[in-house]
């Protein structure tokens, strides 16, 4: 045992040592270092130092939004569509009230819940908590009920959130702060974090991904203006905006659809990571590798399908918006495909030095991850909870680079070849069937 | 006998019965007393109906001293018309000789001799024995439970007890919480047991009156001008919006995609229904309930009404032997009854409610009136009703009594309607009084002084006040 540990540890030495080079980095990291470093790791850096940078004049820009916030003072509608999320509409009503921007109607949709839902909702509307309620008897999907939350919104604005959200007090503010620095931005995303990350070590990795992918992440898109996914948890929009674009499609999916809906009708979008809402995360991993298959074919079925006509020149075509789907075709799905290439050749290749690649790669990854960890830290306005987190990096390579790839893979093969998104319970029954049938 | 608006004929069963012919006073007239028969037959066919009802209100045997609790018939041609005074009659009869008449009028004397009641005229001043009275009248017909069918026109719509002393629509002796304090004295003293439970009613805050009205209205501008309409869901493209927005030109399509909607399940669902106010174009899915008593004209929220447990309840063997034997008058309170009653249960009432610890938060107004009758030695001796009380025993929502020269009436008052019900109070009994005096000659009132009781006063002090300058 001891000799094996040894064995081992003297292969790293020497691979670090007398066998690097040029040749072996391009032959066995060459995806860690030429697709997965400059993407993710390197433009994260970048993005930290633009964030410091014009932090000033952010700050300026800020202020004077806010003076014509307040000036304007316009009402902002609330909608949250849910189903069976009665105990958690308690939390996202006080989470509200507690709000600095107080000028608000809410109005929450239930989508045809079959437990103690309507009669929650109706004790917080009687009292005073929420503006206005609905229920479907029966349930139409979330983008159904959504749109029937628009219908109804008075406000100028409109946030959505998903019903097991919370907001941080200035949320609501910050997120409506860039529709004034630019009348053309319609929609804003805000950025999402992990509220029951202390659940268990799933839900930790998932709260450690979402500072990098989101708080980060997203920060890097929309500095590149290829900003494509204002989450559903919460995001803001121009209610006249979003009724010109026909409001929610059917999903899964449906925050990115409506990103890329602004964005071919000529709007910008805009992230903004100051304003922070917190959700509850899947604690199982069975459960977490079923909502990111969702996901994955939600990529495949709507920037791949339906959106594909942003790829090439056409009506309201701009380079900005190919690019945003392209990197996410590219990134999130083809690349995938390349990973699983790259493994096996690296498998089949190099059986004999296997293990010694893989804790390599691993303290690669590891060295790239704490740089980001960093990033995170530099940025986040919560750093000294959130520097806990920085415990599970080790984790970090088996969670993002094996278990949400390999999920990915299968829920983009799946829809590339089964179109099995539309028999995912997501969604009722009778509407997949309908998309389905009409290719939606 | 005979007269010509009354004979007496004799049955079978020697049975002495009286025959009304046309509206006759029985308890004016002079001729006729309480052991001259044993039963009585209505035979008044008028095409006035009032007159044929005010016949057989004034041979009624609850309301007239000399009829009190015989079997009371009324001619078949009336089956049909009497409304709610079908209720006091014992039956209906061709003749007064019928068989059915005659088997009828020994059924019920038989029960009373079975319960050995106690047939008699007994003075009936207080509103209390008016009640008990009700209930007497009840145990001589066998009825010893208190029916709890639903029935128009009475507080709660139950306890068809109560349906004796209705009359005219809307009038009513008992008020619910005297009522409600009745039969607890009654279940205190065992006279009186729960059968079950019927239901739970919800009654006006204000006035206790269970007939309401309820309506659904907007929940922003309260008007009930609202329409109701089905919410479509367009599955391919989920929009989801009222029916009124898909209509066009005689098809249903989507405001959204523009497609046709064909088939309900296939391309479309109706998953909700919203409501529009036509006043303020509010658009909501839940409307406001809210309630109109037209007794106090008051508009509530449901949440406002009051929850009334209705129960049903039967005589004890020791109820059915006290109101047999008519020995409960001095045994049972009569502070808790409205209407006429002695000074020392009025008093009593104002102790009792202006304890702390009662549910009453009312101020009380007690008005008080100096009164001067010169028949009223007569009445005293008499040991009947005096007239000027049968005349204010309209006002069965207030509390009275006679002390001497002086009437007090007793009201309830919310704090924001004391002045209004205070003027209310003072003109309808001076109007009343006033009636009185132009038929009486000689009768003489003034209104002295009105009283109000806050909760929290001292309730002895506020009595010493009432009794001020009395002699």
């Amino acid at each position: 045992m001891m000799d094996f540990a040894f064995r081992i540890m003297d292969s790293l030495i020497a691979c670090l040592t007398i066998n690097l080079s040029w040749d072996l980095v391009m032959d066995v990291y060459w995806f860690l270092f030429f697709i997965e470093f400059p993407r993710y790791y390197m433009f994260d850096i970048i993005a930290a130092i633009n964030y410091g940078v014009t932090w000033k004049s952010r700050r300026n820009k800020q202020a004077v939004a806010r003076r014509m916030l307040y000036m304007e003072k316009p009402l902002v509608t609330i909608l949250a569509p849910g189903k069976n999320e009665g105990h958690n509409i308690y939390k996202l009503v006080k989470s509200l009230r507690e709000q600095t921007y107080r000028n608000f109607e809410i109005i929450i949709i239930d989508d045809g819940s079959d437990d103690a839902t309507p009669q929650i909702c109706a004790d917080l509307k009687k009292a005073g908590f929420i503006d206005m309620f609905f229920r479907m008897h029966d349930r139409c999907g979330k983008a159904g009920a959504a749109n029937y939350g628009v219908l109804h919104a008075s406000g100028k604005y409109i946030v959505h959130l998903d019903a097991d959200s919370s907001l941080d007090r200035d949320a609501i503010e910050k997120i409506l702060l860039p529709f004034y620095y630019d009348r053309n931005i319609k929609g804003v995303g805000g950025c999402v974090k992990v509220r029951n990350a202390n659940d268990s070590l799933c839900t930790a990795m998932q709260a450690q991904e979402y500072l990098r992918t989101i708080q980060v992440g997203r920060m890097v898109t929309d500095m590149l203006g290829i900003y494509h996914i204002i989450s559903g948890a919460f995001g803001a929009f121009e209610t006249e905006a979003i009724r010109q674009v026909g409001c929610w499609d059917i999903g899964p999916g449906l925050d990115g659809d409506i990103t890329q809906k602004l964005r071919k009708a000529g709007y910008k979008v805009k992230f903004v990571p100051e304003a922070i809402c917190m959700t509850s995360v899947p604690k199982t991993w069975s459960a977490l590798f079923r909502q990111r298959k969702r996901w994955a074919k939600s990529l495949i079925r709507f920037r791949v399908r339906k959106h594909r006509d942003i790829l090439w020149a056409g009506r309201n075509f701009s380079f900005s918006n190919m690019f945003s789907n392209m990197e996410s075709i590219v990134f999130d799905s083809l690349l995938n495909y390349v990973w699983l290439f790259y493994v096996i050749n690296l498998i089949v290749g190099n059986t004999s030095r296997l293990l010694e690649i893989i804790i390599m790669g691993w303290l690669i990854r590891l060295l790239f991850s704490l740089s980001t960890f960093i990033v995170i830290q530099c940025v986040s306005e919560r750093s000294r909870e959130e520097r806990l987190l920085g415990c599970y990096l080790p984790l970090h390579t088996f969670y993002m680079g094996y278990f949400l790839r390999i999920a990915r893979l299968v829920g983009h093969t799946q829809e590339l070849f089964f179109y099995s998104s539309y028999k995912d319970s997501w969604n009722p029954g009778k509407v997949s069937m309908v998309a389905r049938t009409e290719g939606l | 006998m005979t007269n010509n608006s009354y004979t007496i004929v004799t049955n079978v069963n020697r049975r002495r019965i009286l025959v009304i012919n046309d509206v006759t006073d029985i308890d004016h007239t002079s001729e006729l007393s309480f052991e001259d028969f044993d039963a009585i037959f209505i035979n008044v066919i008028d095409t006035l109906m009032d007159r044929n009802m005010l016949a057989i209100r004034l041979a009624s045997p609850l309301l007239s001293e000399k009829c009190r609790f015989k079997p009371c018939y009324v001619t078949r041609r009336l089956i049909g018309w009497l409304g709610k005074a079908d209720i006091i009659v014992d039956g209906y009869a061709a003749q007064p000789t019928d068989n059915n008449m005659t088997q009828g009028i020994e059924d019920i004397y038989a029960n009373m001799r079975r319960i050995n009641f106690l047939l008699g005229t007994e003075p009936v001043v207080t509103h209390a024995e008016e009640v008990f009275r009700l209930c007497r009248y009840a145990i001589s017909r066998g009825q010893f439970t208190f029916s709890s069918q639903p029935t128009l026109g009475l507080s709660q719509g139950y306890m068809e007890l109560y349906y004796y002393t209705l009359w005219y629509d809307g009038q009513e002796t008992l008020q619910m919480e005297e009522r409600n304090f009745f039969h607890s004295q009654l279940l205190r003293l065992g006279y009186i047991r729960q059968t079950r439970f019927i239901d739970k009613t919800h009654v006006c805050p204000v006035c206790n009156q269970p007939n309401l009205l309820f309506f659904e209205s907007c929940p922003r501008c309260g008007s009930s001008d609202i329409v109701e309409e089905p919410v479509l869901h367009h599955f391919r493209c989920a929009n989801v919006s009222p029916e009124s927005t898909y209509q066009w030109d005689g098809e249903l399509r989507c405001p959204k995609c523009h497609h046709t909607l064909r088939h309900i399940g296939v391309d479309y669902d109706k998953p909700s229904s919203i409501f529009t106010c036509k006043q303020c174009d509010n658009t909501f899915m839940y409307p406001d309930m809210r309630v109109l008593c037209p007794t106090s004209r008051k508009t509530f929220t449901t949440d406002d009404l009051i929850p009334v447990d209705v129960v049903e309840y039967e005589f004890t063997p020791e109820g059915i032997k006290a109101f047999a034997n008519y020995d409960i008058r001095y045994t049972l309170s009569q502070v808790g009854f409205y209407g006429y009653s002695s000074m020392a249960d009025f008093l009593d009432y104002l102790r009792m409610y202006s304890q702390p610890g009662q549910t009453l938060t009312d101020l009380f107004i007690v008005t008080r009136f100096y009164v001067f009758d010169p028949a009223m030695d007569n009445v005293v001796q008499q040991e009947i009703t005096p007239p000027v009380v049968q005349a204010m025993s309209r006002f069965f929502k207030y509390k009275s009594a006679l002390w001497g020269n002086y009437y007090y009436f007793l009201g309830h008052a919310a704090d924001g309607e004391l002045a209004r019900l205070q003027n209310q109070m003072e003109y309808e009994l001076k109007a009343e009084l006033e009636d009185f005096k132009q038929m009486h000659e000689g009768f003489q009132f003034e209104l002295v002084d009105t009283y109000i009781y806050h909760p929290g006063e001292d309730v002895e002090k506020f009595i010493r006040r009432l009794d001020e300058n009395r002699n």
